[in-house]
Parts: structure tokens; sequence; C-alpha cells
């Protein structure tokens, strides 16, 4: 449970045998269910041969079932499964493998998040999506199940309840697996500070400047907060978007992203957010950046690791 | 790959259950009034054009079509209402059950209705059992379930990941486990005795057998149908032909043209007394709506829920509303001596003014005979030695029918020579009835037991002689014997004989060997299925050792038999067979092979385009082929739909690499 994110390995984690399906009729059956007794009774009564016939046949087909359904969920086996990082208020896809270790198809395989029952209702909830898949014999097949990541930190997929409803749709049995599966979520991208671009302040050491004012770098969409003087009139006046123009000072342009300048905000989770945001944008616009939380810095660069690793750190503040 | 929650039914779902449900009301085609046919067709054809977008669909979306099918709603069940007459009986049911599944098919649309859809199409099989119990019902039933079933199957496998042989084999498989279960479940379930609420009596039935009034002419009907009446199974001595009377209804009153049973022969039994053998038989009857059990005369013991009357029948305590089975004994030689003043009365009751010939023949009879039993041999001798001829086509009788028949036409079959002979005899004081019943029988080529069937419907007299009670006398035999001896069939001129499988000469020998298998079959249908009552559970029960019958043995047996039938069906199903190799495997390795005599081994952990990229960039000349072959492996290993390997295997056959 505590290795985020676990990565796949070929080790067979858990594998669905007798003592592990569950099996009980489904709404469905239960509605077939009272149709045989209604037929039956009415048999009694009327004393109709072929309606005892139809009864038994179709409550054959019941009990049948049970080793139908149970023979379509048995043996199958966890294998491994992932899931990428997201951001809270977006949806999380793991990917989970199952292999089919037997020489017959499996149909109708459906997965779901099943934690335990103490929350259930709410977990219930979260699912966003859940794929239905058809196994082949002696194969595996990934499956995603998209649950809502709505916290920050991480999103555990604890337990999955893998199930069926084949052949009949009148039994539904299902297993549980427990799995290590957690996807990590980054705080929400969002935050109304400007990032924090102008950087006397801080010193000329090659870890700190973004930006200068000394050579023009191009330019970037305006963002509310930046320096009125910043703005490119001349573009502006042409109809474009509001660009602003950047300027590269110093000999390096990384900037730094500080926990202290969102000391403004004041709740915490409101200055994760704004750091994730400027993270992001940071990321969008090909800079070079640095974090620097409380007790914990990480040195300027860019690219998806760099990123990740940021958004990392301020997921799991 | 769909959504699991709640999504539409797709279009060849629903059109699969339009057909289940027209297929399971197919049987009920011919018993409901044609509007009601027209309404059920034209929803089922509104919602087969709503799916190909033809017609708008009566959604919310369509508010007046909404509205119209509230409507329509409404009046089918007012007009079933008013053409039913209010009553709720099994007519009224099944119409009504036929409407709401109609108006169920326009909004056949989440699964939940697909499910509904489908599993009363299960139970309209059931209320076609109301009307027939036959094999074929049987066979139908069956039928209905392996549609059905398939197409739930094929639903819960979405996609095309279930082929359609695959689906049939599965679908089929699986009903076939079911019966095992259904057959267990049947026998050994208790069976409690009568209704649990009333039973409302089949009006509507169409009747076919004996009635408790004659006119000239009714058995004709009867006797060219094939129809069986009952079936005997004889345990032990089988009487002779001519000793096969099976005694029904009795007429006592005549207007002088038609005849009837009226109440005089309804009183409390009578004793026969039973002389010779004693033959012991169980006979299975086909349901006729009336309360009167055949037996041969004259039965001496008899089970069940039925009655003996003063005249001698065997009366059912209710209608025989379908096949059952009893058991009785009769001596075929037997004396009746009992007979009432009211019986007396009405076996000599003439109309007035009727049959002046036939009163003026008695009268001269009476004049020349000193005792009543030469009168009747007199008659006997009179229709024996007149140019009396039997048929089954008389001439129209006008006038008054008996001096017709007896003095102009003189043509026709037992019940004109039965009814000339009672009158005959009423005429010249001497009490007599018609005795109506089945004559004959045939014995099945298969199985030990004899079919009478509705042409061996039969009418004789009975006189009563003091002292000897009243005795059979059947003037059909005096004009043709064989009618008596040999079964109608025999009796007939060859140009009036009987519809093809009736007949039992020469040219048509398979047919009756098919014939009875046929009939054989529905034999231990209606032994074994159709009659299993509580008391042949008891037997069998007992058959099985058990002494007493009891609920708790029978549960116990029952859930024994079903739990070791599935463990057997279990280790069927989940038996898991030794992993089949995969052809497409087995032809990559040989290619493998191939390429390694070349010099290209594949590295174990390379995957098996990266190795064909690998080696086609050495050997640019065998690209074409590796790619190619590689190409049909990967789609054999990896893709969903499943193909044949027999294009791979070819194609690695001819792969013939040379070294350079």
């Amino acid at each position: 449970m505590s290795t985020p994110a676990a990565a796949p390995t070929a080790q067979i984690l858990i594998t669905l045998n007798r003592k592990r399906v569950y099996i009980f009729p489904s709404k469905h059956g239960i509605m077939l269910a009272v149709m045989v007794f209604v037929i039956l009774l009415g048999s009694v009564n009327y004393d109709n041969a072929l309606g005892y016939l139809l009864s038994f046949l179709l409550f054959g087909l019941f009990l049948i079932g049970v080793l139908h359904t149970y023979r379509n969920l048995t043996g199958l086996s966890y294998v491994a499964g992932d899931a990428k990082p997201v951001f809270a208020g977006s949806d999380a896809t793991f990917k989970v493998t199952i292999e089919n270790t037997a020489d017959w198809q499996r149909y109708n395989i459906h997965l779901a998040h099943r934690p335990g029952l103490s929350n259930r209702w709410r977990r219930r909830r979260s699912i966003v999506r859940a794929e239905i898949a058809t196994i082949k014999p002696r194969s595996i097949a990934t499956m995603n199940l998209t649950l809502a990541a709505t916290t920050r930190v991480s999103l555990h997929l604890t337990r999955v309840r893998i199930s069926s409803v084949f052949p009949l749709s009148i039994l539904r049995a299902w297993g549980y697996f427990e799995t290590p599966l957690q996807c990590l979520v980054y705080p929400q991208a969002i935050g109304q500070l400007a990032m924090p671009l102008d950087v006397h302040a801080i010193g000329e050491s090659n870890v700190g400047v973004s930006q200068g004012n000394d050579d023009f770098a191009g330019f970037r969409p305006y963002q509310a907060g930046d320096p009125i003087r910043t703005i490119a009139w001349k573009n502006l006046a042409k109809q474009d978007p509001v660009l602003v123009k950047r300027f590269t000072g110093g000999g390096s342009s990384a900037v730094r992203l500080r926990w202290a300048d969102t000391a403004v905000l004041g709740d915490t989770e409101l200055r994760l957010c704004q750091l994730s945001h400027w993270i992001v944008e940071a990321e969008r616009l090909g800079l070079d950046y640095a974090l620097e939380l409380p007790e914990l810095t990480i040195d300027p660069n860019s690219g998806s690791a760099h990123c990740h690793a940021c958004l990392s750190a301020l997921a799991l503040y | 790959m769909r959504a699991a929650n709640q999504s539409h039914v797709q279009r060849q779902h629903v059109f699969w259950a339009l057909l289940c449900l027209v297929l399971a009301l197919m049987p009920h085609a011919s018993r409901f009034s044609p509007w009601l046919l027209v309404c059920f067709c034209t929803l089922a054809a509104w919602r087969v054009l709503g799916e190909v977008h033809l017609l708008p669909l009566p959604t919310r979306a369509h508010v007046w079509l909404w509205i119209l099918k509230q409507l329509l709603a409404l009046a089918a069940f007012t007009a079933i209402y008013i053409s039913y007459q209010g009553q709720i009986g099994r007519d009224a049911g099944v119409a009504l059950l036929t409407a709401l599944l109609g108006l169920k098919m326009l909004e056949l649309n989440r699964e939940r209705d697909y499910y509904i859809t489908m599993f009363l199409a299960y139970f309209l099989v059931v209320t076609n059992f109301f009307y027939s119990q036959t094999l074929a019902t049987a066979a139908f039933m069956l039928l209905i379930v392996v549609i059905v079933t398939g197409r739930l199957i094929s639903f819960n496998a979405p996609g095309s990941s279930l082929g359609p042989l695959r689906s049939v084999r599965l679908d089929s498989s699986y009903v076939a486990q079911a019966i095992p279960l259904m057959i267990v479940g049947f026998f050994l379930f208790p069976r409690i005795p009568g209704p649990l609420w009333g039973v409302e009596q089949a009006s509507s039935a169409a009747v076919t057998g004996l009635s408790s009034e004659m006119s000239i002419g009714h058995i004709t009907e009867l006797g060219v149908s094939d129809e069986i009446a009952f079936r005997v199974a004889f345990d032990g001595a089988v009487p002779r032909a001519q000793d096969l009377y099976w005694r029904g209804p009795i007429m006592w009153h005549t207007d002088g043209r038609n005849w009837s049973a009226g109440d005089v022969g309804d009183g409390p039994a009578v004793t026969f007394f039973g002389e010779g053998p004693v033959y012991r038989y169980s006979v299975t009857i086909e349901p006729h709506y009336e309360r009167w059990l055949f037996g041969l005369d004259a039965v001496t013991q008899f089970d069940g829920d039925a009655r003996h009357t003063s005249d001698g029948r065997l009366l059912s305590k209710n209608r025989i509303r379908q096949r059952q089975r009893y058991t009785l004994e009769s001596q075929t030689d037997f004396k009746f001596p009992t007979i009432t003043d009211s019986e007396r009365q009405a076996a000599l009751e003439l109309p007035t003014n009727f049959h002046p010939l036939t009163h003026r023949l008695a009268d001269s009879w009476r004049a020349t005979s000193t005792t009543d039993a030469e009168i009747v041999n007199k008659a006997l001798a009179h229709f024996n030695r007149e140019p009396f001829n039997y048929t089954l086509t008389p001439q129209v009788l006008r006038g008054d029918p008996i001096d017709a028949f007896l003095f102009d036409t003189r043509e026709g079959f037992c019940e004109h020579y039965a009814a000339a002979f009672v009158t005959l005899m009423r005429a010249a004081q001497i009490p007599a009835r018609v005795v109506t019943g089945y004559q004959g029988g045939e014995f099945n080529s298969l199985s030990d037991y004899m079919v009478i069937r509705q042409r061996d419907a039969h009418a004789w007299a009975e006189v009563y002689l003091d002292p000897l009670g009243w005795i059979r006398v059947d003037p059909t035999g005096a004009v043709a014997p064989e009618r008596v001896s040999l079964g109608i069939s025999r009796a007939l001129p060859q140009r009036s004989r009987l519809p093809i499988l009736g007949t039992d000469f020469g040219s048509v020998h398979l047919l009756r060997g098919v014939g009875d298998l046929w009939d054989a079959m529905n034999y231990n249908w209606s032994q074994w299925v159709l009659g299993y009552t509580p008391k042949r559970q008891q037997q069998l029960l007992e058959d099985l050792g058990f002494e007493n019958w009891h609920y708790a043995n029978l549960v116990f047996l029952l859930t024994t038999g079903l739990a070791a039938l599935m463990a057997l069906i279990a280790v069927l199903v989940l038996r898991s067979r030794p992993p089949r190799i995969d052809p497409a495997f087995v032809a990559y390795a040989l290619f493998c092979r191939k390429l390694a005599r070349v010099g290209f081994i594949r590295e174990p952990s390379e995957g098996a385009v990266d190795f064909a990229n690998r080696v086609s960039r050495i050997r640019a000349d065998l690209a074409e082929e590796i790619e190619s072959i590689t190409k049909l492996y990967t789609m054999q290993r990896y893709a969903e739909v499943e193909t044949s390997a027999s294009q791979l295997i070819y194609r690695v056959r001819r792969f013939k690499p040379r070294k350079l």
C-alpha cells in the first residue's frame, strides 16, 4: 500500500478462486425468480404439468447459472496496475491488468472501486466510468477504471471489485482484488496571483533571476498582475491578443516559485493550488523554474520529469 | 467495450426482443380476436419503423404521440373488457397480457425494459398451456426457452465478442444442462392435490366427443374423426373384440327425432353381478369437458373421485378438463337386474301419434309372440333378413325418421339401428334404452395399450327382460356383424374408408408405423407427464423404497437429487481442459526455426515485430514475406476478432529463406 503508483510487475498478486468469488441473484434475477414462483404457483393451482416443467426448467437455468457465472470469473488474476498522476478535480484513470490463464473466454467483466463498507456510498459516487471487457483465453486485458480525484495527495484504489453477470444477468458473481494502486493527485492548478517574474529582490545568482529587463526574449500572453510596462502596446494596437514582452537578464532565466510569495492567500490549500498553477504555466511557457517550499527546495529545471517532481512535492506537502 | 450503466438497448437486441414476443405469441394467433392481432402487429411495426428512424416513437419529446399511446392503451383495455364481458378469465388474461406487451414494445429502451420483455416472453409460453398440453406444445416451449436464453446470453456478451456459432453452442449446452434439473424437480417436487384457489370453468373450449343428446346424424361427425378419445392399458388379459363395449351416456327420452339423457338414470349406484374373468386396466382419458368416465361394460371396481349411476354409467366428480388416468376392473359377463319404477316408465315412453308404421310392426310381433325375448329376436331377425345396409353416409330421413328408416331408406349406422330398435321395443311394451359410448379399439403396434378414437363411437340398445335384467342388444351387429367384431374401419365399404392414419391396410404400413410411434410417445407423455398426480408420485416414492409418503421425504430426495446433479454438472463445466496449443503459435515457431537456419535467432526478450524489423533490415529480399507473416501472427494472437490461422500456416509453410 505504501509504494506509490506501483510499477507493473509480472507477478500475479491475487487469483480469484472458490473462496474469493461470491454469487448472489441480481435485480433481474430476483425479477425472474418471482416470475418463476408465480408460474409454479399457477401450475400447482391449475395442476398444469407443462407449467411445472417450465418452472423447473427456468429454475434449472437459475441453478446452472450459478456454475456458469462462477466459471466466468474464477481463475482471473490481478496482474498489474498503473495510474498517471492527475490534478485534483479531474478524473484519475487506473489501468488494471487482468489475466485469464484458463482456456475459456471471459465475457462482460466489470471493474469497480469498492473500498470497505464504511464510506462506501461516498466512494461509489466517485466512480466516473468503468469499462466492460471480454478477456480471451490465456491472455491479458487492461481495463480502465476512472475515478474522480477530488482532493490532493493521492487516490488509493485499495479494493477493486471484479464482477460479471454473464451469461443471463440473473446472477452476479464478484470478487475483490486488494490492489496497492494509488494515483498521485496534484493540487488543482488555479490561482489569481501573477507569477513572480519580477526578481530583483532575489539577487543575481545563477539560480535566481528568471527575468530581467536587459534583453528582449519574446512575447507571452498577458496574465493578471503583469507590470503594465511590460505590455506590448504595439501589438495590442494591431488587435493582437494582449502580450507581454519578456526580457532576459543576469545570464540566467529561471523563475523561483516560492511558498513565501503566496502568503497573501493565507489558506494552505489555496497556496498550493497557486504554486501548482505557476508550475504548469512555467512549464507551458518553457521556462526554467525552481520550487521553494518551507522544508524543500527543488533546483530550477524544466521538462516533464521536473514538473512531476515539483507537483509531487506540492501534492504530498 | 461499453459504459456499464443504463445504456440504451441496441437496435439488434430490440429487434430480437420483438421477434421473441411474436414467436411466443404465435400459438395464440388463432385464438385472438382479429382486432387484437392487428393492434399488436401495428405496435410492433411502429417500433420497428421507429427504430430505423422512419417514424417517431412516442417519447416525451413527441407529446402528441405519447398521448396517442396512452389513448391506445385505454382503448385496448376497454375493448378487451367489452369483448370478454368483463370476465377476467383465461382468454381475457392472455388478451390483456398481449395488449400490455404490445405497448411495452414502444418503450423498450433501457436494459431493465429489455429484461422484463424477455422474461415476459418466457411467461407468455405459460399462457399457452391453458389451451394445450401436448408434446408439440412442450417442444414449442423448449424452442422459445432456447431462443430467449440465447438472446439473453448475446445481450450479456456486449460487442461482437461472442460469435453466433459459439453463442448457439453455449445456449444449447446451457439449456441442456438445465433439463436434468427440470426432470428431477418435476418428479420430486411435492405435489399438492387440488386447486389452491377457484378455477373457473373452461367455457370456450371446443368439445369433441359424445354428447348427452343424440339426433340422427350426430355420430357421423365423430365417425370420421381420428381424434383419440381415451387409451387403455390392460393389466393382464385382454377381452375379446366383441366384448369391447365402452359405456357412455344413456339416452332415455325421445321426441321421435332427438334423443336425450335426462336425469332418470342418475340415481345411486347399481350392483352388477359379474361373472367370468376380471379385467384390470387403466384408462387415460382425453379432456371432453363432461363428467363421463368410460369403462368396459360392466365396471365392478373403480378408484378415485367417481361414482356409479343407477343406469351403470361412471361419473367423475368434476368435469374432465385435462387428460386423466384412472384404474378400473370390469367383467364382461354380468347381470344387471335393477330397474326403478321411474326408469321403467321412462324406458317405455314414446311420443304420442308418432311412428305409426313402427307401432303396427311391433304390435304384429307382440300378437304372435309369447315372451319378450321372442320379440327381441324377431326384431333382430328383421334387421338381418330385410335389405338393411350399414353406411356412414345414409340418405336424409324425411318425415317421421324412424318410420322412414325402417320402411323406406333402410340404410344407416349404429344410431339409426339403435334408435329404431329401441322404438320398436318400446312400441312392443318392452323397456328399452339407447346406450352410447365406444365400441372396439385398436392396439398400438409399438406399445402395449389400446387406443379408442372418436370414430369408434357407437350406439347400441339395452332391453329389460324379466327376470334377466338389462340385456345388451346391438342391432348394428345384426346388419353388419364385422362392425362389432372387427371395428369400424373394416366394416365400411372400400370407398368410404377413413382418412389415412385411421386405416390399417397394406400401402400405408409405414405411415401407420410413424403414426403409432407418435401415438406411443404421446401415450408415455400423458402417462408420465400429464398424468403425474400426487398419487403417482406416492407410487414412485414407494418404488424408490420410501414407506411413507411424506413431504420431508420428498424435500430430502429433491434436494439430494438436485445437489447430486449440480455436482456432476459442476465437474463437467468447471473441468479444466489441457491447454490447447494455439496453431498460430506453432506456425510462428516454425517460422522462427526457418529463420534460425539462415542465421537469425530470435532473442527471448524480442517481440515478434522487433524481430521482423531486425531481420528485414539485413535481409531486404525477405522483408516483404517476413512482414506479412508477422502481421498475420500478431493479428492472430492479439486482435479482438477471431480469425482462422490457416492463412498464417499456409504462408509459413511456403516461406523458404535461403542462406546468402
